[in-house]
């Protein structure tokens, strides 16, 4: 659709059926918003939106690197085990420095990510079979090193700081790492010839191929690039919680952040990238947990409507085929 | 097919299509060799190793190997099992045992009905729809359930854990029944070719005239219900029905399936190939359990890099790499 608009040009109008699924994000978060405003009582105030940030944080960072992975036509399920292993790598180098112990969490999981890229890229591995073992394999680094147990990091204040700590006493830290994800995946998705690359190897990797597309290189960079995003969520994650819990930290992330992408409007076979739907997709799960634990309701009833949220969100947006 | 097969062909080939075994044979000994001297190769322990599989995640990846044939996913293998085996205790409870099992294959079945409808009617991506399902079937088992341990007052239900027939855990008779089910609608039903169709080309099946919504469907509650199994077994053997049993036990489920040859796209693999990977994963378990000297967290690890290696091995990109003199044979083969 996008190529037929840019050839009639901005004034072709956009049928009302193909206008509501475009928007059924943002049509979902307002009558989340709505039913709030009615039934929640104080709802509507500035705690609640940092509360909101601080809790998708994780769903966000995530979101944002799956979503180049699903944008490839992969997947990258090895994200919960990935912000363990972060986790862990940090807390063990903190004595060395934050900076140290950031970066080579970062690192560590960069060249995890350089190897499920690899294995999917140029081994022509599925997807799934190669993060799965990456999963495990991860978790299972994870756990060595910590050897089972969970690790504090209560000593280092400074690190905490970028969980816990709030700029100006208001604004919750987590704020900075996500806004700068969130617009360099935006960049790249939206402005630059590589984001357009993510997509049409996607859509079709072999006319992409034929059309002199690098794409071993394209699949590889969007793995490193979800590799070192859940690196960066397992370090607000960590400092969040004051404890590298190797075994624990981040289980089922990973579906958390398909089902942000997948309500997003980015399609499950590849091809069509929804930056700014993957982050309101995040923020729409968080906040139906938020409206249903503010409501006293049990938080099984939660995951059930959820579970019929993300089923609803993907039927309304899929592609119709003919 | 070619009829003069050269010896060195015959060999690759061999190599080729039994790697999994062959993985398998070789962690056996050396296992044998480890613990020869803690009597590995005893009666006794081989049993617990097909017991290890019959118990813990080979009955969930049987189910879920119908499903991977296919190309899909189901992701809630683990909460189908927890509730099936929650609501066969409830009607066993009641004082219908046998009702009970029927009721919990039936609430298997029927779970898996719904996953199969979302993938095959609503063309929703089967990652989402049992990632949904998986979502909210173990909500509502924490919801019938209270999230206490249900117990299993019948005593008719028998106690899997205990009764042996003939020195066997029954556990392993019923595995390896459901096993041979599995093989027989794989290889010589109308639903198994569709199943191999539908997962090797869903429009060229179509276009065959297969009712490819149908098969899907079918293997979506073949799926259920053998996992209904897999969680009547776990709640007889344990005398109650966890609220959180079969968690994670997807991953497993997988990773048996990815080993054992099932290729992930679909449309390739055999229900034989999932017993060995389910094999692997138990011998690999009791080789960690057995030795102390091992850290029991590196099985993770291993685990991960025996799945890469072992699907690593089955890749085109890798195959291509022949020696020069046997490449052309791979061309053929392909033919």
């Amino acid at each position: 659709m996008n190529v037929k608009q840019a050839v009639i040009g901005q004034h072709e109008r956009i049928p009302l059926p193909d206008l509501l699924k475009k928007f059924s994000v943002v049509i979902m978060l307002i009558i989340l918003l709505l039913i709030n405003a009615v039934f929640t009582r104080n709802f509507f105030s500035i705690d609640i939106v940092w509360l909101i940030i601080m809790q998708c944080a994780t769903i966000i960072l995530t979101g944002m690197g799956q979503t180049m992975v699903i944008s490839t036509g992969g997947i990258d399920i090895s994200i919960g085990s990935l912000i363990a292993l972060a986790a862990v790598v940090c807390a063990h180098l903190l004595p060395y420095g934050v900076v140290v112990a950031m970066t080579a969490a970062i690192l560590a999981c960069a060249v995890m990510g350089l190897i499920s890229g690899f294995m999917v890229g140029k081994l022509k591995v599925s997807p799934m079979v190669v993060t799965l073992s990456m999963l495990l394999f991860a978790r299972g680094v994870a756990q060595v090193l910590n050897d089972g147990r969970i690790l504090y990091i209560d000593k280092y204040t400074n690190f905490e700081f970028l969980g816990q700590g709030k700029i100006f006493g208001v604004l919750p830290m987590q704020i900075i790492p996500i806004v700068i994800v969130v617009a360099l995946v935006y960049f790249i998705i939206e402005k630059t010839a590589w984001g357009k690359r993510i997509q049409a190897v996607g859509d079709n990797s072999t006319a992409a191929r034929l059309a002199g597309i690098n794409a071993t290189g394209t699949i590889i960079s969007a793995y490193v690039f979800s590799a070192m995003f859940a690196a960066v969520a397992g370090l607000v994650l960590v400092s969040k919680t004051g404890g590298a819990d190797g075994s624990n930290l981040g289980r089922m992330a990973e579906l958390d952040a398909i089902a942000a992408v997948a309500i997003g409007g980015t399609s499950m076979a590849g091809g069509r990238a929804k930056v700014i739907g993957t982050l309101l997709g995040a923020i729409v799960m968080q906040l139906i947990t938020i409206t249903v634990v503010m409501n006293n309701i049990q938080y099984e009833y939660a995951q059930i409507i959820k579970s019929a949220i993300i089923i609803f969100a993907v039927f309304i947006q899929r592609e119709s085929r003919a | 097919m070619n009829k003069t097969k050269t010896p060195l062909r015959r060999v690759w080939d061999w190599f080729d299509s039994r790697n999994t075994i062959i993985a398998f044979l070789l962690l056996f000994i050396v296992a044998a060799f480890m613990f020869s001297d803690r009597k590995f190769l005893t009666f006794n322990s081989i049993h617990n190793i097909f017991r290890k599989v019959a118990q813990d995640n080979g009955v969930a990846a049987l189910g879920i190997a119908f499903v991977i044939l296919l190309g899909h996913i189901d992701l809630s293998v683990g909460s189908t099992l927890a509730l099936s085996g929650l609501i066969s205790v409830l009607v066993a409870n009641a004082g219908y045992p046998l009702l009970g099992v029927g009721a919990g294959i039936a609430v298997g079945a029927m779970a898996g009905f719904i996953t199969g409808l979302l993938v095959a009617k609503l063309k929703i991506s089967s990652w989402i729809a049992s990632l949904a399902m998986m979502l909210a079937l173990r909500s509502v088992v924490l919801l019938i359930s209270n999230q206490q341990p249900v117990a299993l007052k019948s005593a008719i239900f028998m106690d899997m854990g205990q009764v042996k027939w003939f020195n066997v855990s029954i556990m392993i008779y019923i595995y390896f029944a459901l096993l041979l089910i599995c093989m027989f609608i794989g290889r010589h039903t109308r639903l198994g070719t569709g199943l191999y169709a539908v997962g090797g080309n869903e429009e060229a099946a179509r276009m065959m005239g297969l009712k490819v919504d149908k098969i899907k469907i079918t293997a979506y509650v073949l799926c259920g219900a053998v996992c209904a199994v897999g969680g009547i077994m776990m709640a007889s053997r344990m005398r109650a029905a966890q609220p959180l049993a079969g968690t994670t036990w997807e991953t497993y489920a997988i990773a048996s399936c990815a080993l054992g040859g099932l290729k992930l796209t679909g449309g390739e693999g055999k229900f034989s190939g999932v017993v060995y990977g389910s094999l692997i994963i138990a011998l690999l378990n009791t080789m960690f359990n057995y030795s102390a000297s091992i850290n029991t967290w590196w099985q993770n690890i291993l685990m991960g890099a025996l799945v890469l290696i072992s699907v690593g091995l089955q890749t085109d990109a890798i195959k291509l790499r022949l020696p020069k003199h046997m490449r052309h044979m791979r061309v053929e083969a392909e033919k």
